[in-house]
């Protein structure tokens, strides 16, 4: 009996093998630059770096430089709020955003192919260099640095800031649109990919359901609630990952701004691994959090 | 009154309800318009200033009067961005690491990719595990581990040991070779090389899996069915998958600052050239050079936008990245 089994298992067992054949050569890739320098990396961060004429030399220093992130340095326990805060302030902002483009380029109007090249250049213009550059502090470019007053004498914006003054609303939600509006331009900016994404799934609802839609009598704004969100919903946890990871990831948050600058300006590697390390669990921590969330409170709902 | 009056003739009902059906999708329409044309503007915004500001002549720069439209243009700019760019040597260097290793990259994720999506071998699970920890990983966590071991490239000891046993000195340093770039894309995991395997194991799930039975009883080995079969029929994602990573590998500055200092890409060279000017020039800055520097830098991408968008986006859709 066991022989014959094995022998009915053998010839997919060996079509099944030829598939290390195909990722052979990535997990030759994975095991140098991926596992091996993660591995090396948590090392860095529980000890002393120091380099030498001999090369590296590391001294175990256990939770030291744990400790000092978060007890001595006095930039990295706020960075982190204002990374978690930012992103949690911006993502219902992105994901709302890129929903009601999509909506709009899927609809029949003329200029749509004008207007949908124009909405996926984020896709190939954001987080490149050339942005970091324009909205750094070098190139002091109008409308890219809302915050910084410079846009006022160019006449560029309207004066947002007076406005939300003299409407004197309470102060935590000024900040939050003061925030938003400062923000503007990034947040427009980063709904490329998560456009195409929700344009792509809008595009595969079949069309036999709009067509039960308005038989049933349903107007516009209940064929979106009804028909078009629920039916996105793998779409929108798709994009609540991307989002999330985009965020995170951005060279321009502060905790990476920080590590990447004590890395690369200082050449300080033990700290900043540390710190990107603690940041990593955040993350993941803040990701789990938001899509068993999302799992609980919407998708449940939905279906 | 109005309302019995309407009533007792069709004509006029029907006229009441066109003109209001007529007001309320010009409303929409402008409605729509607005929101779409405020939000054009934001996103061409910079590629406007870029141009606009490109070919100032310099006795413009200084004059408070000009926002967009400059009144004397020259190639002056354009010139000054191009010796500062380092352009013969700089567009090489990006061509030779940055798009050569995005195109490897197109090719060997798409093979780990069919490896993946494919075959159900032992491990697959680990692996896809790992793979998500590519993804999710910063890339800034292995950069410095990655210089170190480019600094002294000696994979499982293998380098090391020949040195010893033939006892003769290799040059063990990859550090500024091409190798620093190829090597991880050879092996599929170059510059964010998790999504495009990702991308692509969509794609091939989605696949129909009878023809490539059919190739497999005709004959075919593993190989054949994936060079013959697979790869013919997805030219959808390698169209994707290879114009976002020409796109992020273009985009890429902190493997080319750490890994190739000899000659700088382009990237890097725009921010040191960026970075400088800002020093030397104070906080106005009196040039245009950077403007043009940044529409040199873009005009390739943009290119190829422009002929590839409508594929492009229409390629996204379709290769099933939305499951």
């Amino acid at each position: 009996m066991a022989l014959f089994k094995k022998k009915q298992t053998t010839l997919m067992e060996r079509r099944n093998n030829y598939g290390y054949l195909f990722v052979s050569h990535w997990i030759l890739g994975l095991l140098l630059f991926f596992i091996i320098p993660t591995i090396s990396s948590i090392i860095y961060s529980f000890s002393h770096m120091e380099m030498t004429n001999e090369g590296l030399k590391l001294d175990f220093a256990a939770f030291e430089h744990f400790r000092y992130i978060f007890n001595d340095d006095e930039k990295f326990v706020d960075n982190l709020l204002a990374s978690v805060t930012d992103l949690l302030t911006a993502l219902p902002i992105i994901i709302s955003l890129s929903m009601i483009l999509a909506v709009i380029l899927n609809s029949e109007f003329k200029g749509r192919l004008i207007f949908r090249a124009i909405f996926f250049l984020p896709v190939i213009l954001a987080n490149s260099t050339v942005m970091e550059l324009l909205s750094s502090e070098y190139l002091d470019v109008p409308l890219f640095n809302v915050s910084s007053g410079s846009s006022t004498e160019y006449g560029g914006m309207i004066d947002f800031e007076a406005i939300l003054l003299e409407l004197q609303l309470p102060k935590a939600i000024s900040d939050l649109f003061q925030g938003y509006l400062s923000n503007l331009f990034n947040l427009i900016w980063s709904c490329g990919v998560q456009t195409i994404l929700f344009l792509a799934g809008l595009q595969s609802i079949p069309k036999q359901l709009y067509e039960v839609g308005t038989i049933e009598g349903c107007s516009r704004w209940e064929t979106f609630w009804f028909l078009e969100v629920p039916s996105l919903r793998n779409i929108i946890q798709l994009v609540l990952i991307y989002t999330m990871i985009d965020q995170f990831t951005a060279l321009a948050s502060p905790v990476m701004q920080q590590a990447t600058s004590l890395m690369f300006n200082h050449a300080i590697y033990d700290r900043s691994s540390a710190m990107l390390w603690v940041y990593f669990l955040i993350v993941g921590v803040v990701m789990s959090i938001m899509l068993v969330a999302y799992n609980y409170l919407c998708v449940r709902r939905w279906e | 009154m109005m309302k019995n009056i309407a009533a007792a003739n069709p004509l006029k009902e029907y006229r009441a309800a066109k003109i209001r059906q007529v007001t309320v999708s010009f409303f929409a329409n402008l409605l729509r318009y607005a929101f779409l044309i405020a939000f054009s503007y934001i996103l061409l915004y910079p590629i406007i200033y870029i141009l606009t500001h490109s070919f100032r002549a310099p006795v413009d720069v200084t004059d408070p009067t000009i926002l967009w439209v400059p009144k004397n243009l020259s190639w002056e700019p354009v010139k000054e961005a191009i010796e500062r760019l380092n352009l013969p040597t700089s567009l090489w260097s990006t061509l030779k690491l940055e798009v050569v290793s995005a195109l490897i990259s197109t090719a060997t994720c798409g093979i780990a990719a069919y490896g993946m999506a494919r075959f159900k071998f032992r491990g697959r699970g680990v692996l896809n595990f790992i793979l998500l920890l590519t993804i999710l990983v910063p890339a800034s966590i292995v950069i410095i581990p990655n210089y170190m071991n480019f600094y002294d490239f000696n994979p499982l000891g293998i380098v090391h040991l020949i040195e010893n046993i033939f006892n003769t000195n290799i040059n063990s340093s990859l550090l500024s070779t091409v190798w620093t770039f190829w090597l991880p894309a050879l092996t599929g995991v170059g510059i964010r090389a998790g999504f495009y395997i990702y991308i692509y194991m969509q794609f091939y799930k989605g696949l129909p899996k009878e023809l490539e039975e059919a190739a497999w009883v005709d004959g075919c080995g593993p190989w054949g069915t994936y060079l013959r079969i697979v790869v013919p029929s997805s030219g959808v994602s390698v169209l994707t998958v290879s114009m976002l990573a020409i796109i992020w590998h273009w985009n890429d500055y902190y493997n080319a600052l750490m890994y190739f200092q000899s000659d700088h890409t382009m990237a890097v060279e725009i921010s040191n050239f960026v970075s400088k000017i800002r020093v030397e020039g104070g906080r106005r800055i009196e040039t245009d050079a950077p403007m043009a520097a940044c529409l040199i830098y873009l005009l390739p991408v943009l290119i190829m936008y422009m002929f590839l968008q409508k594929k492009f986006i229409t390629s996204i859709a379709s290769t099933g990245i939305v499951g």
